[in-house]
């Protein structure tokens, strides 16, 4: 074993807590949820260890036997195996096992010592197998299977002290066990053996779980429990939102007025200022609380282990129209984006499937569209309590996640007819134990989320903004001219230009001109926005007022129309990137950009022509 | 031109270029890597001042490093781009 930069493998069963403990030995922050199959790359990290050694950790994807099924869990055999293109095999092996779960995780772990490397097995979560009344031997543990075995609590600080220990100090190598490799049946055999002589199990699932189980995997009253979840959430997007989006509202404008106040008002820095930064940047700015809010709720979801029941609940459904239920995961990740929504589906084994999967993903309401939903909903739609407790506006907003939802399984049963697949995979799906979210997890998930957006504001949405400013800025109108300088510029042109093609779905100039930068990131439309009609009008409360200024100069036709617009159109060069890469295929690009972009048309025609008609 | 015109000028287009390349490197992180690896070689060919040498080496880019905090929505979790040799595009066999 060398003694600088030894290599150390994290494996194990999914959701055992293997990218918690990472996180621990590292301090990095890698996604952690509490369900199967949040990792499915390989992630690298290192420490130093107390002894001064530089030790390089791996966080490998879960797997369940070295028999691989799906590609994520070839990663890990490949890894282990010493197979892994340009990559050796690791110096130690840190076997992780649920301890609440034995009888599911010891296989693994006897998969990995017949590997013929040093390992060390982590106990994890002991202080769940504690409260369970389970008694382990250790010991004994140990003892029979030649390895050593710490004991660890992934979620707890400090809660892997004696695992770095271990790894800093020597560990024997161990010799392959005499077993036939195909012999399963043998491994079953052994892993009972072990079980009989080392733990005891008062129960074999938790009480609580059970009875919670009882409701939330009831065939009506838990889709009626998953409805209502998925209602509460969109309202409280708007209910809660509120306060703080006048708050940050009220003082971009401030900070406006106060930077721009040093300016001449006629000059061209004040107006890269004013109309450029603070009427782009603080368009996107305002959203950052209902954005948050919303990723309150998907990380309360993710750490209570309810995930993937709701999978259960879903995948008849999801079943009849073509996709596998191990689609649920992935299709809920591409709520935050549909970049990890594409990758997760690396845990779907049927290619097909998979495919299926990446297809539809971007139909999934991520939240860059939030901006755009919640302007159009707050300017567009009467903020009215409906039959005296829920809030209108919140209903429209459910409604289009929903236009998504159901888009997306659409689209999954005309690909599903087309390709005429009349297989079935059954979903075996494990159901983690219900957990108390921490709520240190959650504030700094949510801080990891707040700096990401913030980040992306100041980075690309930003550049982006700047740009389109110069293109709406020069040239310069000529000399007499009487319209707003901007309908002489660049974009001003573009827009007209592109106008032809929009005005059928009721389309101006002004919405074409954000179509285009939109395509890098769908957020940037409502800064394009934001920076247009600041061009386009003489009044400096456009600069923080995007809503009332669309509100008086756009129909509710026009309106309605883009909200369709945006639940189809894959705005979003990063999602055409990853599935090329996924796929590895410029046709499936072609595919996915061809179709969303079809549906987003017709759609939106349909949508102003009837609104049009009935108003 | 006054004064304030030519520094405003000045501000606006290094303003404008950095957005520009700003923009560039997160959208075509490829291209912008390879465009980057051709100026900075050219930059830093033996026989050229001290100073545009410098310029050059400062200019090599780094391994491109598109990822999802570029493009879309707030994800944070799939991390650095995935190195060739961990991409698992799809592959189709025929169903019996």
């Amino acid at each position: 074993m060398s003694a600088i930069a030894m290599r150390v493998a994290l494996v194990g069963n999914p959701n055992c807590g293997k990218t918690a403990l990472f996180n621990q030995l590292t301090g990095g922050r890698q996604k952690v949820a509490n369900y199967a199959g949040v990792t499915v790359e390989r992630k690298e990290g290192r420490f130093v260890a107390p002894s001064g050694r530089t030790l390089h950790i791996l966080d490998l994807p879960g797997a369940y036997s070295f028999d691989a099924t799906s590609p994520d869990e070839a990663i890990t055999r490949d890894v282990c195996h010493g197979r892994y293109p340009g990559e050796a095999a690791p110096d130690l092996i840190v076997c992780v096992a649920d301890a609440t779960n034995l009888r599911l995780h010891l296989r693994f772990v006897l998969e990995v010592r017949r590997l013929g490397r040093p390992v060390v097995l982590a106990l994890n979560m002991m202080d769940a197998a504690r409260r369970r009344g389970i008694v382990i031997d250790v010991e004994g543990l140990s003892r029979r299977l030649g390895v050593p075995v710490v004991e660890t609590i992934a979620v707890k600080r400090g809660g892997a002290k004696a695992l770095m220990e271990r790894i800093d100090a020597s560990v024997p190598e161990v010799a392959p066990a005499p077993i036939d490799e195909a012999d399963v049946e043998q491994l079953h055999a052994e892993v009972r053996s072990i079980l009989a002589d080392t733990v005891k199990l008062p129960r074999d699932t938790v009480a609580l779980d059970d009875a919670l189980d009882r409701w939330a995997l009831h065939p009506v009253f838990g889709l009626a429990i998953l409805a209502t979840l998925m209602f509460f959430i969109f309202q409280a997007v708007f209910s809660w939102a509120q306060p703080v989006m006048d708050g940050i509202e009220a003082g971009i404008a401030a900070l406006g007025n106060w930077v721009t106040g040093f300016l001449p008002a006629d000059s061209a820095l004040h107006s890269l200022l004013n109309d450029g930064v603070f009427a782009g940047l603080g368009a996107v700015l305002v959203f950052l609380p209902q954005i948050l809010i919303l990723f309150l709720f998907i990380l309360v979801l993710e750490e209570s282990g309810y995930l993937p029941r709701a999978a259960f609940l879903l995948d008849k459904m999801m079943f009849r129209v073509g996709l596998t239920g191990r689609a649920f995961i992935p299709l809920l990740s591409s709520f935050a984006c549909a970049i990890p929504g594409i990758m997760a589906t690396r845990s779907i084994q049927d290619p097909r499937d998979r495919l299926t999967t990446i297809l539809v993903a971007p139909l999934m309401t991520c939240s860059a569209r939030l901006p755009v939903y919640t302007l159009l909903i707050a300017a567009f739609i009467p903020d009215h309590a409906v039959w005296g407790v829920f809030n209108l506006q919140g209903i429209v907003l459910f409604a289009l996640y929903f236009a998504g939802i159901f888009s997306a399984l659409a689209v999954a049963f005309v690909i599903k007819r087309m390709r005429k697949d009349k297989s079935e995979h059954a979903l075996i799906m494990e159901l983690p134990s219900y957990r108390l979210p921490n709520v240190r997890d959650i504030g700094l998930g949510l801080w990891e989320r707040a700096l990401i957006f913030l980040k992306r504001v100041g980075g690309i949405i930003l550049a982006l903004t700047v740009l389109l400013w110069f293109l709406s800025s020069f040239p310069g109108p000529p000399p007499g001219a009487t319209q707003p300088a901007i309908d002489y510029s660049i974009a001003g042109r573009l827009g007209r230009m592109l106008e032809y093609v929009f005005s059928p779905i009721g389309f101006n100039w002004q919405i074409c001109v954000a179509l285009v930068p939109g395509l890098a990131a769908r957020e940037v439309a409502v800064a394009a926005l934001g920076t247009v009609y600041a061009m386009s009008g003489s009044d400096d409360a456009v600069a923080s007022q995007l809503g009332p200024v669309i509100a008086h100069q756009w129909s509710l036709a026009t309106a309605l129309s883009l909200l369709a617009w945006y639940v189809f159109a894959p705005q979003c060069m990063s999602t055409l990137a990853v599935i090329r890469r996924e796929t590895n295929s410029w046709r499936n690009v072609a595919v996915a950009a061809g179709y969303l972009f079809g549906l987003a048309y017709l759609a939106s025609l349909a949508t102003y022509q009837i609104a049009r008609a009935l108003t | 031109m006054s004064t304030f015109e030519l520094v405003q000028g000045a501000i606006i287009a290094l303003v404008v270029v950095v957005s520009a390349y700003v923009a560039f490197r997160k959208l075509l992180p490829k291209t912008s890597t390879r465009v980057m690896a051709r100026v900075s070689a050219s930059l830093n060919r033996p026989g050229r001042a001290g100073v545009v040498r410098s310029l050059g080496r400062r200019l090599q880019p780094a391994t491109a490093t598109g990822s999802c905090g570029d493009g879309c929505g707030s994800c944070g979790s799939c991390g650095p781009a995935t190195p060739k040799s961990e991409a698992q595009p799809l592959h189709f066999k025929p169903r019996n």
